[in-house]
């Protein structure tokens, strides 16, 4: 292919970059963000695969079979704790405004700058190496591109007609436009974010393209690659995880936590997952969808190596490179350029966010301060420091990429692009005790964090990073066969003796072994001082303070002006301005001319966002007069803060239970008010009750007064009536007063051991004479009189019989008149016993069965409404009710109706 | 409280995950077959990889969004509230 050709694209490509993350920049200004989506965010954390990834998985497959997954199901573990650890590092970044991971373990010490300086120093030892991976792995891929067949090795290459050293300039240049265009106070950069988030589906889409290709297009799909592998004994073990030697698990699980760790202590993953980050709801979204990511972007890692070992069979090939020569051996140019654009995206995404983070940290925690302390020592001010310090990070970013171009011409060709990659995991991993153990354990401290960090990457050093310097043939390689003056114990990759694991497992348990070690001894051997206890608070608490109050742990005296001054040197006037503004509209005051604390903590917090924890303490502390925190100090303000927390607290219960106490008011109100409602209701029936039998027993008196000279044949009917209907008012009035004592809760009930049986036959007695007289005839179901268990019940017998009285003689009110038949039935059940009398009336309608248990409610046809107060069944329900029964009706119009109730069992024991 | 129900749930999808990933339960697949034309140890390794996956998607996305999602909560301060 054509170099004109590859450039052409590949510049266009980086153009098409740059317009996604100029529109991104744009929107974000204009208040339309691009990267407020959990999506992309999700898609940015795919940064974390790299040209290792696109090029070095498939070469690693091809040697190691499975060994390629442990970097990514590290990360997905992670990933499953993501919701729990991730999202208190978003918070605390937020409220810190943490610009970096060095920025993150120095604020948790009390702002250390020595130990933001070692973090820095780290990251960048532990970083260059990889950024040369990337340059290696595009330039390789450009070669192969450009010049099939022809190997040359970078080394012979002079810089100028290096592609690699040109690389290194564009993309030193793209970063710098996008990466250092001007101070944040929150050091996001949403349009690098959204590039980087396009670059993903590209690298995504690429590799997915060349896997379908390979898979699909060279072979007969998977079962025709797995099968063919099969066939060869040395591609067969691929498929195996003991090759014909011990499967190396420790090494394994190494592998895995080390990638865990690295897919958040990496400099550009912190960045991008931590301080990029719009809002820690993204996170929840992310933590399934990034490794779902990192999943499909291997699923056809095996078949491509695979494929790739079939179809070069016996010829000399570089697998790292298979996800190019097997679309050009196949004569596929699109493809293959579209690869290479993917590899590229890969490549390009890490150099970025890496060298963006870098630079942030070099300019916040290791140049800055020093241009501080010249500046005091001068005594003189520095004009616009905002533009120094973008200067600042500039330079840095162009001096990373050429840091890494040297790497790569000299050192690349000393090791496959794994080894290099996972170098630079160790390094990196030596943060994760400070910054981890850190978020959850007080009494962690500076010195303790600082021993720690010297102690695991002096480990490093020794154990992993000058062997693998001394196998590329740089120095001599005798201290690592024989020990120092051969002191064996001392071996580098066999500390004490321990033999057995790999070089990178046994670097990592070694350093990380010390790292802990170092870090938790020197914790526990000194008291924190009071700054490294107020930070260590705000860490550790922040999962709980979420968003409330903070303690404030400053005291000292700070002139408004002065930081005014200080804020417009960083921010310049227009932002410094709104800056006071909103500290006056959030807290309701204007600063006074003396900065309380709250007052100048906000100012170093926005100064944190643009130049880090440790320099925006040198610089308020520059501008005020501060006295020295004691630990009691500390203690005392934080007192303080929970006590306004408590009353805030206290405040919002007292308004909660007031909240709910007006509820349930209100919920008294309406019952009341139904209450009164039925109150009316029930006087209007009753005295509508009164009234009718009143109305007649008037009438035929004053009948029988008009006309005395009444026969007395004619008289007796008449009276008879009278007494009927005074009858009827007395039982009425005796029912509501029934009813209402029961209502009220004011009945006396005697409660006896009732022999129910007993009960019913007493009472059917009672009624003989009523249904004879309407020749109604009665059958009787019992249990036997021996029956067990007995259906005796605990209750009041008098009012037991005037519920079955009201069942019975309401029944005799709706039989036909001489052709009647009431059936009474008595059953035990589980538990319970069951009463049920039945009809062969009319019948009660489905419509009217659930009122025939309300007040004055005397269902069925008017016309043949009986003699009824309309009480009765009421008061029974009441009765029933009372000892825990249910009562109830079952009927069907025409067919008669069964009037039941049931009441539990008294249980009696067997004698 | 659904909160500390779901911490729980990911810390046991955590532990689950290393157990089926690692010595030995892992090497339980490490046989001479084949699934659906795929060898069971590859077969395995992705399977295991999805069910994680799968679990925790199920897990975050039920659990509802407790904020609205505004970027004017990247700009919360340290200081307490009046």
């Amino acid at each position: 292919m054509s170099t004109v050709w590859v450039l052409a694209v590949s510049l266009a490509y980086l153009a098409l970059l740059f317009v996604v993350a100029y529109v991104g920049d744009r929107r974000a200004a204009r208040g339309h963000s691009l990267i407020n989506s959990p999506w992309t965010y999700a898609l940015s954390l795919g940064v974390y695969c790299t040209a290792w990834t696109y090029f070095g998985s498939v070469g690693r497959a091809a040697s190691g079979g499975l060994w390629f997954l442990p970097i990514y199901l590290g990360p997905t573990m992670a990933m499953v704790l993501g919701w729990l650890v991730l999202r208190k590092i978003v918070r605390i970044a937020k409220v810190q405004r943490i610009t970096s991971i060095a920025d993150f373990i120095a604020s948790r010490y009390g702002k250390s700058r020595l130990l933001a300086v070692s973090v820095t120093l780290i990251a960048i030892v532990g970083v260059v190496p990889y950024i040369a991976l990337q340059l290696k792995g595009v330039s390789a891929a450009y070669g192969l591109l450009t010049s099939p067949g022809v190997v040359e090795r970078a080394a012979q290459v002079p810089w100028s007609r290096d592609g690699a050293f040109y690389l290194a300039l564009v993309l030193a240049g793209f970063t710098m436009i996008f990466g250092a265009r001007h101070l944040d106070t929150t050091e996001r950069h949403e349009g690098m974010v959204a590039a980087i988030a396009f670059e993903s589906v590209v690298k995504l889409a690429a590799f997915l393209a060349v896997g379908v290709f390979v898979t699909y297009g060279l072979f007969d799909g998977f079962s025709d690659i797995f099968a063919r592998a099969r066939a060869q004994p040395e591609l067969r073990a691929l498929l195996r995880l003991e090759q014909g030697a011990a499967f190396a698990w420790p090494q394994w699980f190494t592998m895995t936590v080390l990638a865990m760790l690295a897919v958040v202590m990496l400099p550009r993953q912190f960045q991008i997952m931590v301080v990029e980050n719009v809002h820690e709801s993204h996170l929840r979204r992310a933590s399934w969808v990034f490794p779902a990511y990192l999943l499909a972007i291997n699923v056809f890692v095996l078949p491509i190596a695979l494929g790739g070992l079939l179809y070069f069979s016996g010829q000399a090939t570089n697998p790292d490179n298979f996800v190019l020569s097997l679309p050009l051996a196949a004569g596929q140019q699109a493809l293959a350029l579209f690869v290479f654009v993917g590899g590229l995206s890969a490549a390009t995404g890490m150099v970025i966010v890496e060298s963006i983070a870098i630079s942030i940290m070099v300019s916040n925690e290791l140049v800055l301060p020093l241009l501080l302390r010249w500046r005091t020592a001068l005594g003189g001010g520095l004009p616009d420091l905002t533009r120094i310090l973008l200067n600042i990070r500039r330079i840095t970013i162009l001096l990373l990429l050429l840091l890494g171009y040297v790497y790569f011409h000299v050192a690349s060709e000393a090791y496959a692009l794994v080894s290099i990659g996972l170098i630079s995991f160790a390094a990196v991993a030596q943060f994760a005790p400070a910054a981890l153990i850190g978020m959850y354990w007080r009494a962690g401290t500076r010195l303790g964090a600082l021993g720690g960090l010297m102690a695991g990457f002096g480990i490093w050093v020794y154990t992993l990073m000058l062997p693998s310097i001394a196998k590329s043939g740089w120095m001599g390689d005798a201290f690592v066969r024989e020990g120092p003056g051969g002191l064996a114990w001392l071996k580098p990759e066999a500390l004490l003796g321990l033999t057995g694991l790999d070089a990178l497992t046994h670097s990592l348990f070694w350093s990380l072994l010390l790292n802990v070690s170092v870090y938790v001894a020197l914790s526990l051997a000194r008291e924190p001082s009071a700054r490294e206890t107020s930070q260590a608070l705000m860490f550790v608490d922040a999962g709980r303070v979420g968003g409330g109050t903070t303690p404030v742990f400053w005291r000292g005296e700070a002139r408004v002006e002065d930081l005014r001054q200080l804020c417009v040197r960083f921010f310049g006037a227009e932002r410094a301005q709104a800056m006071f503004d909103e500290y006056a509209a959030r807290w309701g005051t204007a600063a006074a001319s003396v900065a309380d604390a709250r007052f100048v903590s906000f100012i170093e917090t926005k100064l944190a966002g643009a130049v880090g924890g440790a320099s925006a303490r040198v610089l308020v502390s520059s501008v005020a007069k501060e006295e020295s925190l004691t630990t009691d100090d500390v203690l005392r303000m934080l007192e303080e803060a929970s006590q306004l927390r408590a009353y805030s607290r206290a405040l919002e219960d007292k308004s909660r239970s007031l909240e709910e106490a007006t509820a349930r008011l209100r919920e008294a109100n309406e019952q009341l008010k139904s209450l009164d409602v039925l109150k009316d209701e029930f006087m209007s029936s009753v005295t509508h009750e009164l009234r009718t039998p009143l109305t007649s027993i008037r009438a035929l008196a004053e009948l029988m007064l008009d006309d005395p000279k009444m026969r007395p044949e004619q008289r007796q009917p008449f009276i008879a009536i009278v007494v009927a209907e005074a009858e009827r008012l007395s039982r009425l009035v005796n029912q509501v007063l029934d009813l209402a004592k029961i209502e009220a809760g004011r009945a006396e009930w005697h409660d006896a051991t009732v022999d129910m049986r007993a009960l019913v036959l007493q009472t059917v007695e009672v009624t003989r004479e009523l249904l004879r007289e309407h020749g109604c005839a009665i059958e009787l179901t019992l249990p036997e009189p021996d029956a067990r268990p007995a259906p005796m019940v605990r209750a009041d017998p008098d009012k037991l019989q005037q519920v079955m009285l009201n069942l019975l003689s309401n029944a005799v009110k709706f039989v036909p008149p001489q052709a009647g038949l009431v059936q009474l039935a008595l059953r035990v059940g589980e538990g319970e016993l069951t009463l049920s009398v039945t009809d062969n009336g009319p019948g009660v309608a489905d419509e009217d069965q659930a009122a025939a248990f309300d007040k004055f409610r005397q269902v069925g046809d008017p016309r043949q409404r009986r003699q009824g107060t309309g009480l009765g069944l009421p008061i029974s329900r009441q009765i029933v009710e009372h000892y825990g029964g249910r009562i109830g009706v079952r009927s069907r119009l025409g067919q008669g109706a069964t009037f039941h109730f049931t009441l539990p069992l008294l249980e009696i024991e067997e004698t | 409280m659904a909160n500390i129900k779901l911490s729980e749930r990911l810390l046991g999808l955590f532990v689950l995950g290393w157990l089926l990933l690692n010595f030995p339960l892992f090497s339980i697949w490490d046989k001479d077959a084949l699934v659906f034309g795929w060898p069971l140890l590859p077969a395995a390794a992705f399977a295991i990889w999805l069910f994680l996956i799968v679990v925790l998607a199920v897990l975050m996305e039920k659990g509802g969004h407790e904020a609205p999602e505004t970027p004017g909560t990247t700009e919360r301060s340290m200081l307490p509230e009046p």
